[in-house]
């Protein structure tokens, strides 16, 4: 199938008081024509801003320095800023975590899904409100006429996720992006967000990279999972096969800090450690020093992504001979 | 939002009862005789006794409060000593002078304060940010008699294109209106520039972008509104500032304003005028943080809806 993202050894650099940190450090990764393709790993571990990086709206002391991302064939990262315009809402489109911060307090949030509709569409500001209103009961907002001039701390946490929703699908863009789209929600309402993505993207064919800390979420919407650590893909599995036989120690790691139903454990499972630090990332494997398999060669020798299976890619040395330092 | 505005004004009433009687309570407390200070020597002293049962000395503070406020209700703020005319009419003949003044600065100041704000916060770390800042830096630095003489010598002595002082014409306007302006427009800058580049930080202003939007549209349509809710804050109490008289431009340019009565009822002991124009102020304060409160209220709805 004709994939729609493909992104080829993207690294992005950050300077930090600290150094020039690498927090998307060669990440590849293609997403299909209607796919949901999720990115899984911890805070810190690079994931925002690889999405960032694809639609270049890194913060200022954010530089792409490699890479490509290919979009419907065309180098993103090669584009001039109109062209990148062009794309952001248009094609490619974002939700973000936090729905209270991520909309202007003091625009009516039906104004901030038309403003985008009058800008790529050059429809007018009648025909963006009423097909905005549309949006919003295709997105699930009831009495959506009133809502349309509604203030966003007039809307509940969920309802301001489900304009968030409209706003990005409002184009019927070829992608979305959405980083941690139902972290800042209660469960049941995270419940109905991910059905409610789940149902928009079936019904508009649109792909979606799903960006989240959460296995159960992963295992919920998506079909291809990138699994990522400082930066880096560590394993990258069909979502079944990566559940059923995680092949890297820190995806065993995650899927054993699970709870699971019916099964009694006298203490939950925990990666020990904590996320490593990016400006001073360990030589060799950047899991090791939290590994419980490390051996003296996992500090010394750098792991490479190989395949290790027809669909499958794992940064391991169990897998792969690394590279001397 | 109407409620909003009635409750404001309602609090407005007690405050400016406790602030009439502070500003009475310390007049009466200074040392002085108004009525030895109107009168030269050698009156008799029945004239005197009779001075002092007109102007009610005699009566206890509180009747004299009471006839004060019961008067003041009425439009009547006593009478000057020193001028010889009504409070009200000095203050009124003052008053649209000081008002021109005011809203002339006022104009200069938001003119370049807020735009260079803005360019300011744009290009942050650039050129024209430091060239702008240091701009308004030498603005709030220099004193303001500094400035107001400088721009005498050059635009007055030197160039001879304006006049120095007095206050007739619209030409006369613009130097005081300038220097006033600039002075007060570096603070306006420099406060529009942080909140900008804060704003700018936040995940809405990246929600923007990724809608595809202009830097332009991003600037304006997103961030200044939000940039401008604490400026707003420093305006009114700006405006409060020029409204009740720039002292010291006033004083240099010769321009009677509410700003030189006030001085002149305070050297002279001019217990009335000094009332009338400090509750004047009082008022005027009140006014303009009013009008700020409904003017937050019109940009940030989270007030407006509370």
């Amino acid at each position: 199938m004709q994939s729609v993202l493909e992104i080829k050894g993207l690294t992005t650099h950050i300077k930090t008081k600290a150094g020039t940190i690498v927090p998307v450090n060669g990440v590849s990764l293609s997403v299909l024509k209607g796919e949901i393709v999720g990115i899984v790993g911890e805070s810190g571990c690079g994931k925002s801003m690889m999405a960032m990086s694809v639609l270049q709206l890194l913060p200022a002391a954010g530089k792409i320095v490699d890479g490509q991302a290919l979009f419907e064939g065309a180098d993103l990262l090669g584009m001039n800023k109109r062209q990148m315009r062009s794309i952001r809402g248009d094609k490619i489109s974002m939700v973000f975590q936090e729905p209270m911060s991520s909309l202007n307090p003091t625009m009516k949030v039906g104004k901030q899904v038309s403003e985008s509709l009058i800008l790529h569409t050059k429809a007018s500001r009648a025909e963006a409100k009423e097909r905005t209103v549309q949006i919003f009961q295709e997105v699930g907002i009831p009495d959506a006429q009133r809502r349309y001039n509604s203030y966003p701390h007039q809307l509940s946490g969920g309802l301001r996720q489900r304009v968030m929703i409209g706003l990005a699908l409002a184009l019927k863009p070829a992608l979305m992006i959405a980083d941690e789209p139902t972290t800042a929600l209660d469960v049941t309402i995270e419940a109905q967000i991910l059905k409610l993505m789940k149902g928009m993207q079936a019904a508009s064919n649109t792909s979606i990279i799903l960006i989240t800390h959460n296995l159960g979420i992963i295992a919920e919407l998506c079909s291809y999972v990138y699994v990522m650590y400082a930066g880096q893909i560590m394993e990258q599995a069909p979502v079944f096969e990566l559940f059923a036989e995680p092949k890297h120690p820190y995806t065993q790691g995650l899927l054993k800090s699970l709870p699971m139903l019916g099964e009694h454990r006298e203490k939950l499972h925990a990666i020990p450690g904590s996320v490593p630090n990016l400006a001073s990332l360990p030589p060799g494997c950047s899991f090791c020093p939290r590994c419980d398999i490390a051996t003296s060669a996992c500090y010394t020798l750098k792991p490479g992504l190989e395949k290790i299976s027809e669909a499958r890619k794992a940064r391991c040395l169990l897998y792969s001979k690394g590279v001397a330092l | 939002m109407l409620k909003y505005i009635v409750s404001r004004i309602l609090v407005m009433v007690p405050i400016l009862l406790g602030i009439v009687l502070a500003i009475f309570f310390l007049l009466n407390v200074l040392p002085g005789d108004p009525v030895s200070l109107m009168m030269k020597d050698k009156i008799k002293p029945d004239v005197i006794d009779n001075l002092r049962e007109r102007m009610r000395l005699n009566d206890p503070w509180y009747v004299r409060f009471a006839v004060y406020v019961a008067n003041a209700l009425k439009g009547d703020l006593g009478y000057s000593y020193r001028y010889h005319r009504e409070v009200k009419d000095l203050i009124m003949g003052a008053f649209p002078n000081t008002v021109k003044l005011a809203f002339a600065a006022l104009a200069i100041s938001w003119g370049i304060g807020i735009p260079t704000g803005i360019i300011a916060a744009v290009r942050k770390g650039k050129l024209s940010d430091s060239v702008l800042m240091t701009f308004s830096l030498a603005g709030v630095s220099m004193p303001i008699f500094w400035i107001g003489l400088l721009m005498q010598y050059i635009f007055a002595y030197k160039l001879g294109a304006l006049p120095t002082s007095g206050f007739s014409t619209l030409k006369h306007l613009i130097l005081p209106a300038f220097v006033l302006g600039w002075s007060s427009s570096g603070g306006i800058a420099r406060m529009v520039r942080a909140n900008m580049l804060e704003v700018m930080k936040h995940d809405y202003i990246r929600t923007a972008r990724s809608k595809g939007l202009g830097e332009t549209r991003v600037v304006f349509g997103h961030a200044l509104r939000n940039s401008m809710l604490p400026v707003v804050t420093m305006m009114a109490s700006q405006v409060s500032w020029l409204l009740s008289g720039a002292v010291v431009t006033e004083s240099i340019f010769a321009i009677p304003g509410l700003g030189r009565i006030s001085v002149d009822a305070i050297t002279n002991r001019d217990m009335p005028l000094l009332q009338g124009t400090v509750i004047f102020t009082t008022v005027l304060i009140m006014l303009s943080n009013l009008i700020a409160d409904i003017a937050y209220g019109f940009l940030d709805p989270r007030i407006r809806y509370q």
